[in-house]
This record gives structure tokens, sequence and C-alpha cells, in this order.
């Protein structure tokens, strides 16, 4: 089969996904749409201090409550120290998190919980839990937690893995090519600027839950919405002290993630009640618990110094991030890392290139990670600073961009040094067509017609903003998705994967991949997923890795798979096997002589030499060729509140072979959609004692479908050659896109730079009036 | 949430019946319409509710004094109903549809958004510039302005608001709404609504009101002063928004600063008033 | 404990409920698990259902307010086995992702569609305006509305 020609017969084609029928149809398909009698309900108890310790904790009361099953506090629970980040072993964020410690680092983490016959039941024993709390003086900000003799976040002696403790420092990076301050120094024009991003939420819509019970053979097991089943094994297994092999994880349909879920938060409470008691334990969390205790984005403060030939060449490129990585470390240095690794390498022109910085603990909501996982907050600010660039150059921003883009061919030295919290790897772009989605997106946003016109509307005045972005497709020599085929006598397949369907389609799409090489329709292909006893190894589904990794494992697979069937046949045709080709369900030669997959089958688990047709195989990528996307919008700002509106977004990607369209476009839509909630009207509100006051949706806001402005997605022709039947990853990149699209885009219409998300109206209005406008009103 | 301190929940079919129940329960009982409110957040006392839906007072007629919409009428019914979309070409609905969602709308009632009084609600300026006179039981019926309703709310406690009736429109009746807010499906930062009656091209009466200062809905009587006699252009628009902002008290909260409603103030009786220019050009 | 009378999906049932209880918990406590829980406030459309015709939020609505009257969900859209033309349109145009709003959104689309005929773009977003989603952006959707539109005039000929 020549991949190159792209002639497939179900990769490319919106095949409708293999789950949908369950979900149009409401089907019990979600972690808590099952029930199982003798569930205990488990409700946790939240710290109501920023930083506190726990003198006494008295639960006598909830214990003698009826239907109180049983009540857990630090001290009848592990003490072990791990990490809840889900991410591979050995993971590269400390193990600060006892399941209930006696110190609270953050208003909501966890005091103590009780699992009862009911909610209710559960919620009132709550109340009975007496608590003497003595308040320590809290960290509310990334300047208070390094301020010198600031308080210790975490001063405990086991935990590890914590750069300097003592100094609230979580990580700390640098990393150098070539010679900055000569870079600099070279340049002839020179712009910095500093960005900050807010607290943000995921808000999936289903909240996290899970719910554990013991199999009949006294295994636990935890079905649970997670992104990443197989380290909620291994670190479940760690945190209680029991084997691995004593636990399954299921991962049923799951109501969104975004990363939020790659987290291990309730898998071992459930787990752990359930061993106790031997009942079944339900945690649900509610909409609040969710704001308050659950993930959130890194709130960072990112610099960015550019330095430029006054050709517009790239000659030096600085970039300074500090991050706010809440209470506990989970994500911290990788998130950080990739602040840098996967923004600076776009403009690889410049020798000269400096990252560095640090993630801090404060005493604040818990960051995790977020789609987009610090490219995000990084974009903001390189995005801003180029267009600032461009002003000062006076070239125009979209041809800055073309000059000073990585290509085809190129390579950056960033890919080497800077991995996600380690060393990279090398690397050289073999599939980019970043060119053509500038241009596609200039074009159909009317950049060179509109671009700086400032066209007035009344009180409105319009202006056009844009900026570039590569991502990566998954972490090259750490993820691994591994996948088992196995065939059925009427010619269709088990797909036995452990890649992580959150909503995203993986399981659709693995589907394709494994028809398209097998020969068969989709509907031949019965995909099962992520389920440790069952299905073979996947780290899970984040860093953009599924398409790219897990779908190199299933193309293996399936061309195993395609061996043996091709050996069968040539028995069963007397041929030759290179003679054969598969396709269209059966076994041909050129001139026609072929047997069909059915009667191959047939003959291996009936008839001669019978073996079970199948084969597992494993993807391990050495290196993670990036999507590339253009960001184009046009919006209109009323100089007289403030308001924004986008009138039109046009965005252009390239992620490599398109396995499936409308899952991609919707990829893109739904990250497009996030960021612009992320860049105008989403922040978590902390009170002056560290405490989230707009814990809901009626207060946190996120787009609804009368926000979302007119959105144009092109998916351009690409190809990767090092991908499985040329693809790359689309999950993460658009999310980037909107805070400093727009940022550009206001600075067009009325000339004022905001650097702080989210551009609330108010923000742009107080911005407007601040500025000295000139004589000419521009 | 299921407010599982909740004990009792009653459907009276009869209004005396309604009325005794609640003075039963005392501190204990409350009212409820849609009963969305209340699902959301409870008072901690309250263990009784007395569901007012099954008492025959959703429909919506047209009688010599007005448009009269029954108490539990729903606002989408009030969004849908052709009798009142007669008020003031249809400017009811212009607001009602940015009220909630229409999952919000089919569950709760006029009565119980009127009663509610929330700060932020867009039903309550529209309505007090329309004039919207209410009608409350406490074992006899009496009517008053809806302005009226707030100021003397503490002595109302266990009457029944069971109808509001807004004054038929005749020609050169012209009204328009404007909402602030961060998204779409969002309560209100600010609002304000407009009410003119137009002769020979001069205002001869007008009511505007804002609401979600942070404070409730109140009119606007110095601007409502300055509109009198005057023709709607651009200056005069420009002039009594200006005074509009500079009169009315806006407050901070977690949603908004005051200085900033200020300005929304300023924008919002403009839009309005544009509003209402563009309505009777369309006249002509 | 109060005792009330639904119709759900075409079949009477009776049910005893307590006071404070929602209309989303009977709905889930009773096996209709297409009805979800995104926030119990309100503020989601994941848990809404079509009441005597109109859809709600079942989340906000007591249990007891709906004595006698009748309750469609996602569960009650598909008739022997052939799904529903909204069903269709939605699975067809891609507009599934996690699926956890999906049947909010059905039901929110059946109360337009029956109202509404050929809604819109504009009619469609203010129908869903209620019901959130963080997968698709939306874009999707409203094309699903569209489609569902056609597939029910078609049938209806």
């Amino acid at each position: 089969m020549d991949e190159r020609k792209k002639d497939f017969a179900t990769v490319g084609k919106s095949e409708l996904k293999v789950d949908g029928r369950g979900l149009v149809t409401g089907k019990p398909l979600f972690t808590a749409d099952i029930d199982l009698p003798g569930t205990l309900h488990v409700k946790i108890l939240r710290s109501p201090h920023a930083h506190a310790k726990i003198i006494s904790i008295d639960t006598s009361a909830a214990e003698m409550m009826p239907g109180v099953a049983l009540v857990l506090t630090h001290k009848n629970t592990p003490s072990t120290r791990y990490t809840t980040a889900g991410q591979g072993f050995p993971e590269p964020s400390p193990y600060d998190t006892r399941m209930f410690d006696t110190v609270m680092r953050f208003v909501g983490d966890r005091v103590a919980a009780v699992a009862a016959e009911t909610r209710q039941i559960a919620e009132a024993a709550l109340k009975t839990i007496v608590v003497t709390y003595e308040k320590l003086p809290a960290v509310l900000s990334i300047d208070e937690a390094l301020a010198d003799g600031a308080p210790v976040v975490h001063d405990e002696e086991d935990s590890t893995g914590i750069y300097d403790a003592k100094r609230n420092i979580v990580a700390n990076i640098d990393i150098l090519a070539g010679d900055v301050e000569r870079g600099f120094a070279e340049s002839d024009v020179i712009v910095e600027t500093t960005c900050e991003t807010q607290y943000a939420q995921h808000t999936p819509i289903e909240p996290h839950v899970a719910l554990s019970y013991l199999a009949p053979d006294d295994r636990l097991v935890l079905r649970t919405s997670t992104q990443v089943p197989f380290h909620v094994r291994r670190i479940v297994a760690y945190a209680l002290g029991i084997p691995v092999h004593q636990i399954r994880v299921i991962k049923p349909r799951v109501g969104g993630g975004f990363g939020t879920k790659q987290e291990i938060l309730l898998e071992g409470v459930a787990g752990l009640v359930t061993l106790r008691t031997r009942r079944p334990a339900l945690i649900e969390l509610t909409r609040e618990e969710e704001f308050v205790s659950s993930r959130t984005r890194h709130p960072m403060r990112v610099r960015v110094k550019l330095g430029a030939r006054k050709d517009g060449m790239l000659n030096a490129l600085e970039m300074e991030g500090i991050s706010n990585t809440g209470a506990y470390g989970s994500h911290g240095l990788t998130v950080l890392s990739n602040t840098g690794s996967k923004t600076l390498p776009l403009y690889n022109k410049a020798p000269n290139v400096h990252f560095y910085g640090k993630a801090v603990y404060t005493n604040l909501p818990v960051p995790g990670a977020y789609r987009g996982y610090g490219a995000t907050q990084g974009y903001f600010p390189l995005e801003v600073a180029m267009d600032e660039l461009a002003e000062k150059l006076g070239i125009d921003s979209v041809e800055l961009r073309r000059m000073n883009h990585i290509r085809a061919g190129e390579t950056s030295p960033i890919f080497v040094k800077l991995g996600e919290g380690r060393e990279g790897v090398e690397q050289v772009i073999e599939s980019c067509e970043l060119e053509k989605c500038i241009d596609i997106g200039a074009q159909r946003i009317g950049w060179s017609e509109k671009h700086g016109k400032k066209t007035r509307e009344g009180s409105w005045v319009h202006g056009l903003g844009m900026s570039v972005h590569m991502q990566g497709s998954g972490i090259p020599e750490i993820d691994m998705g591994a996948a088992t085929i196995k065939m059925n006598e009427d010619g269709s397949f088990n797909l036995l994967i452990g890649a992580t369907d959150l909503g995203t389609g993986s399981d659709t799409i693995l589907g394709q991949i494994a028809a398209e090489v097998l020969g068969v329709p989709l509907e031949k292909i019965i995909v099962y997923s992520s389920d440790t006893d069952l299905t073979p190894f996947d780290v899970g589904a984040y860093a953009s890795s599924t398409t790219y990794v897990s779908g190199t494992a299933v193309k293996r697979a399936a061309e195993k798979v395609r061996e043996q069937i091709i050996n069968v046949a040539a028995e069963m045709l007397n041929v030759d096997r290179s003679q054969l080709t598969v396709a269209n369900e059966q076994v041909c030669t050129p001139d026609g002589k072929g047997v069909t997959l059915a009667k191959i089958c047939e003959q291996a688990m009936y008839i001669k030499d019978q073996f079970q047709i199948g084969a597992t195989a494993s993807g391990l990528m050495h290196q993670s060729p990036p999507p590339f996307m253009a960001s184009f919008a046009e919006i209109a700002v009323d100089t007289e509140t403030g308001e924004l509106k986008i009138l039109n977004y046009a965005v252009a990607a390239d992620c490599g072979t398109v396995i499936n369209p409308k899952m991609a476009e919707g990829q893109m839509e739904g990250a497009i959609a996030n960021g612009i909630g992320y860049a105008l009207t989403e922040e978590m509100q902390l009170s002056p004692t560290g405490g989230v006051r707009n814990p809901n949706l009626f207060d946190y806001k996120i787009l609804g479908m009368l926000d979302m402005p007119p959105l144009d997605v092109v998916l351009v022709d690409s190809y990767e050659p090092t991908g499985p039947l040329g693809a790359k990853s689309v999950a993460e990149i658009g999310i980037n896109a909107p805070i400093p699209t727009l940022a550009n885009a206001i600075y067009d219409a009325i000339g004022v730079r905001l650097t702080k998300t989210p551009f609330t109206p108010e923000k742009i209005l107080a911005a407007l009036q601040a500025k000295t406008w000139n004589s000419d009103g521009s | 949430m299921s407010q599982s301190q909740l004990t009792n929940y009653v459907r009276p079919s009869k209004l005396a019946e309604a009325l005794a129940q609640f003075r039963e329960g005392g501190k204990s009982a409350r009212y409820v319409g849609g009963g969305a409110d209340v699902a959301r957040t409870l008072p901690s006392d309250v263990t009784t509710l007395i569901d007012l839906c099954a008492l025959n007072l959703s429909s919506i007629e047209e009688r010599h004094e007005g448009i009269v919409i029954g108490a539990t009428a729903t606002l989408n019914e009030v969004l849908e109903s052709e009798s009142v979309a007669k008020v003031c070409g249809g400017v009811i609905a212009e607001m009602m549809c940015k009220v909630g969602s229409p999952l919000l709308r089919n569950i709760a009632t006029i009565g119980g958004t009127l009663a509610s009084a929330h700060s932020w609600s867009d039903v309550i300026p529209l309505l007090l510039v329309l004039d919207a006179r209410v009608t409350l039981y406490e074992g006899e019926s009496h009517t008053l302005s809806l302005g009226d309703l707030y100021t003397l709310r503490g002595q109302l406690a266990d009457s029944i608001l069971t109808s509001v009736t807004i004054p038929a429109s005749g020609p050169g009746d012209y009204a328009a709404f404007h909402k602030f807010s961060r998204t779409a499906y969002d309560i209100a930062l600010l609002n304000c609504a407009c009410y003119v009656h137009m002769e020979a091209g001069r205002c001869t009466e007008a009511r505007i009101a804002t609401g979600g200062t942070p404070r409730l809905a109140a009119r606007l009587p110095q601007v409502e002063e300055a509109l009198r006699g005057e023709a709607l252009s651009d200056a005069v628009i420009e002039k009594v928004a200006r005074i509009a902002q500079d009169t009315t008290e806006t407050a901070n909260d977690k949603r908004a600063s005051g200085q900033y409603r200020k300005q929304l103030v300023y924008a919002g009786v403009k839009r309005c008033l544009q509003q209402i220019v563009e309505k009777l050009e369309a006249r002509r | 404990m109060i005792d009330i009378t639904l119709t759900i999906n075409g079949e009477k049932r009776q049910f005893a409920v307590n006071a404070g209880e929602t209309l989303l918990e009977l709905l889930r406590r009773e096996g209709y698990k297409s009805v979800k829980k995104g926030c119990e406030s309100g503020d989601c459309g994941a848990c809404t259902v079509v009441l005597n015709g109109r859809a709600v939020t079942s989340c906000i609505v007591f249990a007891v307010k709906a004595d006698g009257g009748t309750v469609l969900t996602a569960e009650g859209l598909e008739t022997n086995g052939k799904l529903h033309p909204i069903q269709e349109a939605f699975l067809e145009e891609g507009a599934v992702q996690c699926g956890y709003c999906t049947p909010g959104m059905e039901m929110a689309t059946y109360d337009l569609l029956s109202h509404n005929a050929n809604p819109s773009v504009t009619e469609i977003k203010e129908a869903l305006s209620g019901n959130l989603c963080r997968c698709t952006g939306y874009v999707k959707q409203v094309k699903a509305v569209k489609t569902a539109a056609k597939k029910l005039t078609k049938e209806a000929k």
C-alpha cells in the first residue's frame, strides 16, 4: 500500500464515531451511570484555611451516625507521599502529596472523608467532624512565595523531588543556546514584554468521579473518569501499598478531561474505602468541588525579549517564565518546560536562545495539566512581542512570521536541550505547511485589506490580529502505547488499545488506522480501550500523543496481523506471498484469484495448522513532529464600553494526514472556543484568604452557543513521514491561539496592548482611557 | 441541589388554602412559582414549599386595564404571547429572550421573578418603565404599582402575587431595553430600560430605569425630567445619558466595579434611546 | 414521602419522593441515566429533559412539581432500535465528542423543532443557549440541528 498516494479507503473519511450510537441514545456509559448494590457514597471534608496544621480531629460523632460505614483521616490512612500527576514513571513531579495530610496547604485541601449509605448522610456526618486547626501564615502569590523569609509551603522531611523546598521552588530551568547577551547587542531592534495569565479551569461538563468495588476474585476494580488508567493503577498501588496486580482500572466513557483528568485524585480514597468495607464506593465531585479542589491552569508571568536585525531576522530570543504551581507540584516542572519547548523552536532562525524560569509553590488551588500545557501561556508574550517587533521594524506582522518561522528540513537547538522535565531529543522537521496555513488564514480574514484600517462603525472600531503556533505529537523516547489485534472468523477484528478516548474520538481514529491497514470497513473493527486487565499499556491521553504514538502501535500491530493473513492465504491459494494484496475484505492475486478474510480466519481457527491470528505491537517514537497553525481574527471594540465582539475567526492548521476530518475539525473548534474563553471571559477569582469566590458556572463564564463567533477551520494537505499514514497530532494546538491573536487584534483596533488575561470589557476600557490619544485618533 | 431540609411540598388549588398554609408555616414556609431559585439556594430555616402553580393563575389576557399576565405564567409563555407582543412593539420579548436560557424560562414564572427581586433582574426594570401594576392577595386582592411593591416589601410578607398588568400601548408609545453581560447566557452587569411617549416629534413622557447597579432596578427621575419636551436628537441623547451617568449610584461587586458601571449607565441609556429612534424611524 | 405519578417516555409510573428531591435525582435513581449531573444548579444544561412538552433543566425542578406530567428523555427518542432523526443528525454531523452534553442538547433540540420546524441559525443558538459544551465549540451542533430539522420535515411529508 503506497501511503503517500493517500488513496485511503477509510482514513480521511469522517466515519461515524464507534461509540456514537450509545452516546446519542443516552446509554449508561459514564462512570456514575451504573448502580451497584451496597454502594457507599463518599464525601470529603475540606480545609477552610489556606495554610494550617491539624492539631486535633474528632470523628467520633460521625463514626457513630447511623448509616456511616467508615471515616478516614490522616490517623487511619497510609502516610506514603506520592504525586497525583498522571505521568510516566519515574514521574517528573515531586512526591509531595499524602492522601490525608496533617497540614492543609490550600482552601479546599483534604481533611477527612466519610463513606455512608447515602450522600445526605455522608454530608450530615461531615458536619459533625470537629477539627482544631493551627493557622499558619500563607503565601498567596508568586511574589509572596519567593520573598525572603516567606512561609514554606512544603517543609516536611518526607517529600522528594522538590528543587528547593525552603524557597518554595518546585522546579528551576535554565537552558541556553548561543550567547543571548551578544545576540541582543548585535540586534538593531529589541522589544520586551511581560504577560500574565490567570487561574482558569477546564470545566469538563462531567466532574471528576470514581467508583471502586471488589471483583469476585477480591481484586480491587477502579471504574474512573480518567485520562491515564495505567498511571492510576500504578500510583494507587503505590499510595495504598498493594501490588499492581491486585488492581484493575477501567475507563468507561469520559465526559471531557482537557488535562484535569490526567491526575490521580479520587481513586485512592475510593479504593481504600472499598478495601476496608468490602463494599463499592462512589465519589462524585460537585461542581463547586471541581472548581476548588480538582486542578486548574498554571497561572504564569512570562517575559519575552526579542532582538532582531533591521531586515526582520530574529537574532536573539529570551523567555523567562514564573509559574504558580499551587499547593502541590504536580506537572509543575513539565508545564514550565513546555512553555519554552513548544514555543521557541518555532523561530529557529535566532541562534541565541535563553529560556529560564521557576515553578513556585503557593497556598492556592492546585494547577495541573491543561490542554496546551504551558505553551498557551508562552505564546501570549511571544506572539505579542513579535507583533511589537513588526511595528517597530515597519514590517507587516504576517510577513515577519513568514521570514522567521521554522520550515521542513530545519531544526532548532531547543529540541535537544529542552524536553518535558528533562533533556529533549534532537529532531529535524519533516513536515511543515505553516506557510500555506498563513496564506490561507490571511486570505480568509482579509488581512491585507483590513489590517491597520481601524474602520469605525459608530463607537465600534475594527481590528485584525494574528499569531502562529506549533505544538508537538507525544513525548519522544518517553510516551509508549501498544495495541493488540485478534481476528474473528467472520473477517472482523478486535482492537484492544490502552489509548484513552475522552471524547476525543481516539477509539474511532485508531479503529480507522487498523481498518485501513487490514483492508476492511471500520464496522469490522471492534474497538475496546483503556482496561488495564484486557488492553495493553498506553501512557494515556496527554501530550497530543494518541494519534502519533498509539496510532503507530495500531499500524504496526495491523501490519503484523496482515502478514499472518497473507501467509495463510498463500497456503490456501497455493501462490507465493509476494503475489498477494489485502483489500476490500479479501486477499487477492493480481489476476483476481482470491479468498475472503472470513475464510482465511475460519481456516486458521478450525481447519488446518490452527492458530489465533493476532499480534501485539508498541509505539515508541523518537521525535515529536509538531502540528502547525496560523490563527487570524477580526474583532470590533466598542470605545464606549470596552466590549469586544469577534466578527470572524479563521484558522488554518497542518496536522499531517487527517484521519477523520470532522473529528479533527471538532478538536480545533473546541480548542479555539476554550481558548477564547481563556482570553476573554474566564477567571477563577480568589479571595484575600485564598479561597475561590466563584466556584460555579453561574459566575465562571465559559462560552455558550451564542458566544461563538463565525469560525473557519481549514486543515491543510500535509504528510508527516514518521507518523502513522502521515498523521501528526491536532488535540492541543488550537487552544494556544486566541489569547495572542485577540491581544494583537485589540492593539490593531485601539492601540493598546493588554498584557493580562482575561481581556474583559472593563480592562479594555480602562486601558483605552489611560492611553493618550494622538490628535489623529490613532 | 436537592435541599434535603425540605419536609413538605404542597400544591394548593385555592388561594385561601395557600395563604393559610403559609401562615401556618410561619418563617419555615415559602411560596414558589417555578421553584428554580429555591432549588439553587434555600435559606436554612425553610422546610415547607407552597407551590402556587395549581392555582390556575397562568393565563394571559387582554382586558381594558391592559395585558393581564397571571403570576404563574412561565417566562417563555410571556415571551411567546401574542398579547404581550402588542406592548410597545414587542419590547418585552426583546428583553425576555435575554433572560437566562430557554431552559430556565420554561421553569421560572413571572410572579416568582418579580417576587424574588434579584438586583440583576432584566424583567423588573422594563416592567417598571412600562408602568406595570401587580395584584396581591392576602385574603382580599388589591393592586399597586410595581415600584410600590418593592418599597413596601416588608409589609407584604404573606401576600401572594397573583397577576401583573401592563397598560396597553398606543401610537406614540416606544420602549427599549439593553443589557450588558459577560457572556450571552449571563445575568446583567448592568441593564437599562426606557419608555417614552412621543407627540409631534417631542417626548411628552419618559420613564427610565437601570438595574444591576448592582442594586435593584430604580427609576432615574433627573433623566426623565431632562427628556420631557425634547426631541430625541443625538445631542439630547448624549446629554441625558451623561445626566444618567452622573446621577446614578453604582458600586463594586465581584463582576464589575462601580466606576465601570457608571460608564455602562451612560452607554445603556444612550443605546436604549438610540434603539427608540430607530423604532421611530421604522414606523415612518 | 410524597406519592407522584409521571409518564416517562410514554410509560406511566408511580414514585414515592422526598419533598426536596429534584426531577434529576428521581430520574437518575430510576435508571434514566441519560439525564446527566453537570452542576446541579441549572447552569450547564446537561440534565435537560422535556417536561410537558418544553425543555427544562431537571436539576432545578422539584420532582413533586412534575406530578401528573409527561417527561421525555433521550432514552425515549429511539423507537424499536431506530434512531430518532435528531440522534441521527448529531451522529452524522460529528456533533458528539465526549457525549456528556449530548442528551441535554438533543432534548433542547426536540423542544425547538416541535415548535419551529425550520429554525434559523440564530433561533437554534438561542434555543440551545443554556446547554454548555466544552468539547465542540458548538459548530457542529448547530449544523446537527439544521440537519435534524430537514430530516424531520422530510419524514413529515
